[in-house]
């Protein structure tokens, strides 16, 4: 089955010269919910913007569903919905208007554009919006109704650009509530931020991005714990403390008042220390590596994956 | 849904949002002005080709502020504005959506034009009781500037950073150029300027032609019909080319 976004070994070079995305690959599966990660000019925006078709790439492919989107921008376009950096609607015309004439460019009929538009805005919570013009809806109404417009044509992936950037907690956890829940139906969603606790409660899975290039990618939930974490202990380890300590963690242990433990799931964790304070370990406490929060700052262009 | 479905609804989109924003009344505002201050000249001329000279004569500024107010702003909002982010990133081809405002740009326009004309011979009728067959083929020409004019809008629209620059670069170079090449002399005949050659809208109501003095020369040059419709078409063929390549490549 063809993945419905497929990255590969997409570059952009601006005419100044800036390479702003060099040789990133990247996949999103059917039904994954993808966070796109990085600091602030690492390239997000620029990829997002050259797989929407905003943006030409120097070089590399972008396929949605397997139709490549400088190929048949058409035949590609219409398996996405994105809301990329600060999308508007026309002021001129009501959201209604202007969601219909979306519709219609996304090849859906007369009859059914009403229908489709009233049931998008349906989706984002802003039923009876329609007649409202663009311009006078707040912030957080602006980026329902952009959410809303990507949605029209029941698309497979949906790309979002910092959806929540600029909302207050409230629109923050509703408008996640409503991502999260197309998600849950069976959308595929990239979503791009630098909001590492968002990215914790709604994504799947990372790809991690510095310079424009790919640092990292995995499972979030393995990311955010750090791949590891240490074991704090009241005393230094006797002895026979040390080797029920090494059968528990299954290798060899120095000693000391403290033991670092590898990567795993917050519940094999958990399984460790019940275990050891079971076998009478003086366990006082457990320190979690940064993981991806330590990415932003720590990770070098050493560190790159190519 | 096939190109041309699409091509359709773009059209009566941007039609819609010129009929229904502030940019027809402003224009019907406008074309009712010229009408009445051209009148005023008009009803003094027996002649019928003499009482439509001065009406016809306003066309010209008329379709250049249409031109301005419907299309100067409309490609370079799409990036400005943030709505480019949306309709951009539809399943539509950059040129099938240029080709749609272009075309919805020129069908009010054809319109306008067309009522304008209709109201001078109305007017040409009532006064003088006849009206020349040469308004007709006026109108032809007056469409031709038309189709000149939204070309070079919607390039400079294409090249422009903001609506704001393309507005104010349209008005000079369609407007303010207009008043220029009304009543300047020259040298050589400027064959070249869109302006001048827009003369032959009116001109051609007229049949005024270039006068050469004893020695072959003059001062006083007025645009051949033949060079006047090459010109014209021209302009808008290669400045609507250009900037449906540039809005196709244009990167936000």
């Amino acid at each position: 089955m063809t993945e419905p976004l497929v990255v590969k070994h997409l570059t952009k070079v601006f005419p100044d010269g800036t390479t702003a995305v060099s040789d990133l690959s990247f996949s999103v599966g059917k039904g994954e919910f993808k966070a796109l990660l990085g600091p602030n000019g690492s390239g997000k925006s620029t990829t997002l913007k050259m797989c929407c078709n905003l943006l030409d790439p120097t070089s590399g492919h972008v396929l949605f569903d397997g139709v490549d989107v400088s190929e048949d921008p058409s035949g590609a376009l219409s398996h996405m919905g994105c809301v990329v950096e600060t999308p508007a609607l026309y002021r001129d015309r009501t959201v209604g208007e202007t969601l219909r004439y979306i519709c219609r460019l996304r090849g859906l009929g007369r009859e059914s554009s009403q229908d489709v538009t009233i049931a998008a805005l349906d989706r984002v919570g802003m039923s009876g919006t329609d007649g409202m013009r663009f311009g006078r809806m707040s912030k957080g109404m602006r980026q329902r109704v952009s959410l809303a417009q990507a949605l029209l044509g029941n698309p497979d992936i949906l790309i979002l650009d910092e959806p929540t950037s600029g909302l207050d907690p409230v629109g923050v956890r509703d408008l996640e509530a409503i991502i999260t829940g197309l998600n849950s139906e069976g959308m595929s969603v990239l979503m791009s931020s630098h909001m590492l606790h968002e990215v914790a409660r709604t994504c799947d899975s990372y790809v991690f991005i510095r310079d424009g290039r790919l640092v990292s990618e995995g499972d979030v939930g393995s990311a955010m714990d750090g791949g590891g974490a240490t074991v704090l202990f009241t005393r230094p380890l006797l002895p026979d403390e040390v080797g029920i300590l090494s059968s528990i963690i299954g290798g060899d242990v120095s000693g000391g008042d403290s033991v670092r433990i590898g990567a795993g799931d917050r519940e094999s964790r958990a399984d460790l220390l019940r275990r050891m304070v079971f076998e009478g370990l003086p366990v006082c406490g457990l320190v979690a590596d940064g993981g991806l929060e330590d990415m932003f700052t720590e990770v070098g262009d050493d560190d790159v994956v190519n | 849904m096939s190109s041309t479905d699409r091509l359709i609804a773009v059209t009566v989109f941007e039609i819609r949002r010129i009929l229904i924003g502030w940019r027809m009344p402003v224009c019907l505002l406008v074309a009712l002005l010229l009408f009445i201050a051209s009148i005023g000249t008009a009803m003094s001329e027996d002649d019928p080709r003499r009482f439509l000279y001065p009406l016809i004569s306003s066309v010209v500024l008329l379709i250049s502020l249409y031109s301005v107010v419907s299309f100067a702003d409309n490609v370079s909002d799409e990036f400005e504005k943030g709505t480019g982010l949306v309709v951009l990133t539809l399943p539509i081809s950059r040129y099938t959506l240029f080709a749609g405002k272009f075309i919805a740009a020129y069908i009010p326009g054809t319109v306008l034009a067309f009522v304008y004309y209709m109201a001078s011979a109305i007017a040409c009728i009532i006064c003088c009781g006849e009206v020349p067959s040469t308004i007709w083929t006026s109108l032809l020409l007056a469409l031709l500037y038309l189709f000149a004019a939204l070309g070079i809008c919607s390039l400079v629209s294409c090249l422009s950073p903001g609506s704001n620059v393309s507005f104010v670069v349209c008005l000079l170079l369609l407007v303010v150029a207009l008043f220029y090449f009304l009543n300047v002399s020259f040298d050589t005949e400027p064959w070249y300027v869109l302006g001048y050659e827009s003369r032959i809208v009116s001109n051609h109501v007229l049949g005024v032609q270039t006068v050469f003095d004893s020695t072959m020369s003059t001062t006083d040059y007025q645009p051949l019909l033949s060079t006047a419709t090459i010109m014209m078409s021209v302009y808008g063929v290669v400045t609507t080319a250009v900037a449906a390549v540039l809005f196709r490549y244009r990167q936000i």
